[in-house]
């Protein structure tokens, strides 16, 4: 009767083996040649199907510099900014009408790391109303309506560091007989811009710091030094402080001809400031990729025919919208919201590498249609320079590269 | 009497600990045979037909079970252990082996239904480092297959004896289950994982005859075909890059792994019939030596008829067993009697030597196992509740390449039996 009892525990003893026992699991070598996941690799030498370039006014206002002068392919006579409504302390423009305020001085200012010349900028207009958009103006907004108030003409002084190197040149204009002008408070609209007209006789380019030189504070900006005073029962307090008033849009407006005369194929040309643009398309749909191919890199190798600094770079955009265009001329980006960012390529090795690995996947998934791509200058990138895609030499020409796997 | 209780529980732990498998044949075609179900077969050896559960009682043969008394439910666990030698790997599992309830009815009929494993596809494979060179660069590439899930088998069964030296029987296999696989290919040190689901469908029928003589000598048959080839419902899912190393493809809301989610498509669903079609013939015999002693032998021939030319199932070890002999001899001592009125006489004992001989479809050399086992079992209470134990331990012998396999089967299982059916006299 004891031992049957003791049998009775033998769902004990299971219950302990079972969270006793680890099940073990170490994984055998074998060839797994015969599974699927195989790499494979596909190369197209002159991939390109087609492919044009077209024009449209420069947009250059996403550089990191103003620009001034001309030389003998572009002539800038114009740039633009607007100054902000509050200073980088948190003061507004209608505090400085504070009764308790005094204004001391006020500066407009620009820095260089250039060595600009005497006289680089003839004369500063100001408008209360005039508005321009920083990324997609170009030099067609200008008009002969707009009235422009002379501010005079901005004097140079050379910066240097503590051990007395260059370190940048200073372009300042004092504009304290403007002050009402710009703390207008019965202008409900008021705007702040300016239009910097370059010297006619320039026969160089410079360049000045934009805003979206790095954190912006070296673009141009108005500089306000004032008292504030705070008056006790016998006592008055003076504070001497500072306001400094930056950018919030700036532009250079290049203009160029617009040329109706069509670019002929094989003729490839980028390049902002000459408002190039490029069209590419590729027969990819027809290389029929097995089905579920997993593609592991894709690259697009354009060449360009002319040396380039190392850190140009050109950025692709992938066409989501079946446009069709003709001619060479716009007055506007017929792909503005129809192509959507895919990969950037900075020159290298007389070679722009773009990575259009999520591109063709997404062709092969079915997600999107191959429509081509627009080759566009990166922000970054010289805007007088012109990158020709090279189209003449057969070892040079668009080459694709793919590695894949499939299940 | 104090001390051997001991001794028992000592030992018994000690046999469950060390023992138990992730076989190598679970890389063969859809998996690996899985091992007996019933403990009393597997003390046999693997004899199904002839009996191991008490005297003219094979729970696996329904043509056996209306000699049983009282109506049993079974429950079996397994402990599986194998050793690869040549891979110094050692793998392990835990699982229920086998639920089943048997029904006798007026000793001429029997009735049964359970569960239980038919295929296990559990394997891990590492496959070899190799370089590929693509556009002048030279990257390092290494697959590796982890493989889970297996079949199962609902069955039923059913046994008639139209004479009392004639007993037939059958049983239907209800087959279900499915199996994740995931392949991947690490180049440069990122994987891409390309996963896959199949789901499993069929139906085998046995047909089971045993004589039951009052000579010492009797015979046993059985023989298995598939009524509903195996088929399988695949889902291929887009392989991915699994740029966090996380192993599953998550969603795009961390960026990481490609393509995202939401740009592939669904995964492509196949059907393939017919991937597996066995058929099976087995003999066997039994010699009632002395009373309570019985020597019996069986010899079974199993082919595989499957059309496996077409599938996107990934076969781990790329064959698969195309057929299989196997035989067997054992020797068992049943308990004299239902109450015994020792406590020796409430034990059965057995043990067996078995021996298997698997050829694949793509390789000339065959796969030879030898094993022996050993068991026994313990009667208890007056319905003839019973626990059997079950041990085997043997070696499969592969090609030169995969080497030997050491297993280790152990299993415990419990009948717990009761009056069904039995019209109850009420009290007066």
């Amino acid at each position: 009767m004891r031992i049957i009892r003791g049998i009775y525990c033998l769902p004990l003893f299971i219950a302990f083996l079972s969270l006793s026992w680890q099940c073990a699991e170490n994984p055998i070598d074998s060839d797994l040649s015969h599974t699927g996941l195989n790499l494979d690799t596909l190369s197209i030498y002159s991939v390109l199907s087609s492919a044009s370039s077209y024009q449209t006014p420069p947009e250059i206002g996403g550089l990191k510099y103003l620009y001034f002068g001309s030389d003998s392919l572009f002539d800038i006579a114009y740039n633009l900014f607007t100054i902000k409504e509050r200073a980088t302390n948190g003061l507004y423009w209608r505090t400085l009408l504070d009764s308790s305020i005094q204004v001391d001085s006020l500066f407009l200012l620009f820095s260089s790391n250039d060595t600009l010349p005497d006289g680089l900028i003839s004369n500063v207009g100001f408008s209360p109303d005039f508005t321009f958009e920083e990324y997609t103006d170009n030099y067609n907004i200008l008009d002969t309506n707009t009235t422009w108030i002379p501010f005079g003409t901005p004097m140079m002084r050379v910066v240097n560091d503590t051990s007395d190197q260059f370190e940048e040149t200073e372009l300042f204009l004092d504009i304290i007989d403007y002050f009402s002008a710009l703390v207008d408070t019965a202008d409900s609209n008021l705007v702040r811009t300016f239009k910097l007209n370059a010297n006619s006789n320039l026969e160089s380019m410079y360049q000045a710091y934009s805003r979206n030189y790095s954190t912006g504070n070296r673009g141009p900006r108005i500089v306000v030094h004032f008292s504030d005073s705070t008056v006790t029962t016998d006592t008055t307090i003076y504070d001497t402080l500072t306001a400094t008033f930056e950018t919030e849009s700036d532009l250079t407006l290049l203009e160029i001809d617009a040329n109706n005369e069509n670019l002929e194929y094989p003729e490839l040309f980028v390049g902002s400031g000459a408002g190039y643009k490029t069209v590419v398309t590729f027969d990819f749909d027809s290389l029929v990729l097995p089905e579920q191919t997993m593609i592991r890199s894709a690259n697009l190798f354009l060449y360009s025919s002319r040396e380039l600094t190392s850190n140009y770079t050109i950025n692709s955009y992938a066409i989501n919208t079946d446009t069709t265009i003709i001619g060479q001329w716009f007055d506007e980006d017929p792909y503005i919201g129809k192509a959507s960012f895919v990969s950037s390529a900075s020159f290298t090795d007389s070679t722009f590498k773009f990575s259009v690995k999520n591109f063709l996947q997404n062709i092969t998934l079915g997600n999107i249609s191959n429509l081509g791509m627009i080759l566009k200058p990166d922000d970054s990138a010289d805007p007088f320079t012109i990158v020709e895609i090279d189209t003449n030499d057969v070892l040079k020409s668009a080459r694709l590269e793919i590695l894949y796997e499939t299940r | 009497m104090k001390r051997d209780r001991r001794i028992f529980s000592i030992g018994l732990l000690f046999v469950l600990n060390i023992v138990f498998s992730q076989s190598l044949m679970n890389g063969y075609g859809f998996g690996g045979l899985s091992s007996s179900q019933s403990a009393s077969v597997l003390g046999l050896g693997n004899q199904s037909l002839v009996s191991s559960f008490q005297s003219g009682v094979s729970l696996q043969n329904p043509a056996t079970w209306m000699d049983l008394k009282f109506t049993k439910l079974n429950i079996s666990y397994l402990n599986d252990q194998s050793v690869l030698e040549s891979f110094d790997a050692l793998n392990g599992q835990t699982l229920i082996g086998r639920g089943q309830l048997i029904i006798p009815i007026k000793e001429k009929y029997s009735f049964g239904l359970g569960l239980a494993p038919y295929r296990n596809q559990s394997i891990s494979i590492i496959g070899a480092e190799e370089s590929y060179i693509a556009f002048d660069d030279t990257l390092s590439t290494q697959k590796s297959l982890y493989s889970y899930g297996g079949i199962n088998a609902l069955f039923v069964g059913f046994g008639i004896a139209p004479k009392n030296e004639h007993r037939f029987g059958t049983k239907i296999h209800l087959l279900f289950g499915s199996t994740r696989q995931s392949l991947m290919n690490n180049v440069g040190g990122i994987a891409t994982i390309s996963n896959a689901r199949f789901v499993y469908s069929g139906v085998l029928v046995d047909a089971y005859y045993n004589t039951n003589f009052e000579y010492p000598v009797n015979i046993f048959a059985s023989v298995q075909f598939a009524y509903k080839p195996l088929s399988y419902i695949s889902k291929l899912y887009h392989p991915f890059d699994d740029t966090n190393q996380s192993g599953y493809h998550d969603s795009e809301f961390y960026f990481m792994d490609f393509p995202y989610q939401s740009d592939i498509s669904l995964a492509i669903e196949n059907r393939e019939e017919n991937i597996h079609n066995p058929f099976q013939f087995e003999l066997g015999f039994e010699w009632k030596m002395k009373d309570h002693i019985s020597l019996s032998g069986e010899l079974l021939s199993w082919e595989d008829k499957g059309d496996y030319s077409n599938l996107d199932f990934i076969m781990p070890l790329n064959d698969y067993v195309k057929s299989r002999q196997e035989y067997g001899f054992s020797l068992i001592r049943f308990t004299p009697a239902l109450l015994a009125p020792k406590f020796w006489d409430k034990f059965q004992l057995r043990a067996g030597v078995h021996s298997s001989n698997y050829q694949l479809a793509n390789e000339l050399e065959s796969i030879k196992e030898m094993s022996i086992s050993f068991g026994f079992g313990f009667k208890f209470n007056v319905t003839g509740n019973q626990i059997d134990f079950a041990f085997r331990s043997g070696k499969r012998t592969y090609r030169d390449v995969l080497g030997v396999e050491y297993f280790q089967h152990a299993m415990v299982e419990l009948s717990l039996s009761d009056l069904w059916f039995i019209k109850r006299r009420g009290n007066k």
